[in-house]
């Protein structure tokens, strides 16, 4: 039974948060893209400890482009990793709730960014689950 | 909708519990333990949720800036006529007209057309409605893009803002395959007007070099469409995967990359050299079957 009621703590936390709080999340941090222009798509999602999630996107040469990753502050300190198109890691960096970079490419570049939360702390029985959400801005 | 997004995620997690609540509770086939072998340990459930990836594609904005940036120039002739967004009945072609409207809309709007700006915006808004869309095209939203159709910028900002937030909307109304459809709707009619420009300009060389580049984004679209339920978009998916089938007749080359960081501004440069170009006769073959495509998608 008590692994009944995990399932079922995961399970409607889950939904809940998918349809309620990361939205409204994800919405808020549209103000950070400022005075870069939104692609008209935001992408959200609930992640737990030790999940990951990520974007495939084309960054056009002759673009500026700011990247704005948001994630609950519970899921810890979330890595970013920009993959190139053979899958080597190109940038990585770590934070707690925000990271922001402003970029431009040299040449069109098809580029995967991913996004991994941190393995829940030792001893933790069950992982923290939040929004993370990936916005990107043009100009 | 939202309301029953939820129920019915809470139904399908209920069915799951049921199910598990069951097989916990049936037979007698507890170990000596009292495990069951029929339900893993909680410890070897996988927590971790599946591995879940977005696509992003080009907004008509970003199509229409790239374009103008290599050469392009404002045709109105390229458009769809604003008089068809009262001709179209079903729901799919609502959404992917709606795409084409928007990027019709942008293009006006990057050229600087306000006459053409604010007729696309009626016919979008028409068709938004009709496909439920009503908060995000508002009188306010209207009345500021009529206040600003000689402030390019502004009005980019407020188009911006009007699909992002149409897009969503269908999302959280459970509308994903709609939403899927007006963004391939507008990547289309981008991928139109930047192959019919092209034929206009005489130093037509950047223009289709750009539309080389989109190689990537036409993969990520077809990915993205892929994701929602087949039936509702499978003739779009059939029309993105022959364009595709052009563009993969020549290799891309891609570098390794290579990032230029600067820690302190949080700014960075993301080197390394790709090739995109297409042929002469894979240039002839876009054209015409993304006009053809196009043209099935614009008729009433």
């Amino acid at each position: 039974m008590k692994n009944i009621f995990r399932i079922l703590f995961i399970v409607l936390v889950y939904n809940t948060a998918s349809y309620g709080q990361c939205n409204g999340f994800a919405k808020k941090s549209l103000s950070k893209l400022k005075p870069y222009l939104n692609t008209q798509q935001v992408f959200s999602t609930v992640l737990l400890n030790g999940d990951k999630t990520q974007l495939s996107a084309t960054f056009y040469y002759g673009d500026e482009y700011r990247l704005l990753i948001t994630a609950d502050d519970k899921l810890g300190k979330i890595q970013l990793n920009i993959k190139d198109a053979q899958g080597n890691v190109v940038f990585t960096t770590k934070a707690y709730g925000t990271i922001m970079w402003d970029f431009n490419v040299e040449s069109t570049q098809d580029l995967t960014l991913e996004i991994i939360t941190p393995e829940a702390p030792a001893g933790q029985t069950l992982d923290n689950s939040g929004c993370v959400a990936i916005v990107v801005g043009f100009k | 909708m939202v309301i029953n997004s939820i129920i019915k995620n809470s139904l399908k997690a209920s069915f799951i519990l049921s199910f598990l609540l069951l097989a916990s509770c049936s037979g007698d086939n507890g170990n000596e333990n009292g495990t069951n072998d029929s339900i893993p340990e909680i410890d070897s459930i996988p927590m971790h949720r599946a591995e879940n990836a977005f696509y992003s594609i080009p907004s008509p904005i970003q199509i229409g800036q790239m374009l103008k940036r290599a050469g392009a120039g404002y045709d109105k002739k390229v458009l769809n006529p604003t008089e068809n967004s009262s001709k179209y009945s079903s729901v799919n072609s609502k959404a992917l007209n709606l795409g084409v409207y928007g990027a019709d809309l942008s293009y006006s709007a990057i050229f600087n057309q306000p006459q053409e700006v604010m007729s696309y915006l009626t016919s979008s808004k028409k068709l938004a409605e009709e496909l439920g869309i009503t908060t995000s095209f508002s009188a306010s939203v209207m009345e500021q893009m009529e206040k600003n159709t000689g402030n390019r910028d502004s009005l980019l900002f407020i188009i911006s803002e009007l699909f992002l937030s149409s897009n969503e909307a269908l999302k959280e109304n459970d509308q994903s395959h709609i939403s899927v459809l007006v963004l391939a709707g507008g990547f289309i009619e981008g991928l139109y007007v930047g192959t019919h420009v092209a034929k206009t300009v005489k130093d037509n060389k950047g223009i289709y070099a750009r539309i080389g580049e989109l190689r990537g984004s036409l993969n990520n679209l077809i990915m993205l469409v892929s994701t929602v339920n087949e039936s509702d978009v499978s003739g779009v998916l059939t029309d993105l995967r022959s364009i595709k089938a052009v563009y993969d007749e020549s290799a891309v080359v891609e570098e390794k990359a290579t990032t230029e960081v600067d820690t302190t501004k949080k700014v960075m440069t993301i080197g390394g050299k790709s090739n995109y170009n297409l042929s002469n006769e894979q240039i002839e073959k876009i054209t015409s079957i993304v006009a053809d495509i196009r043209a099935k998608i614009i008729k009433p």
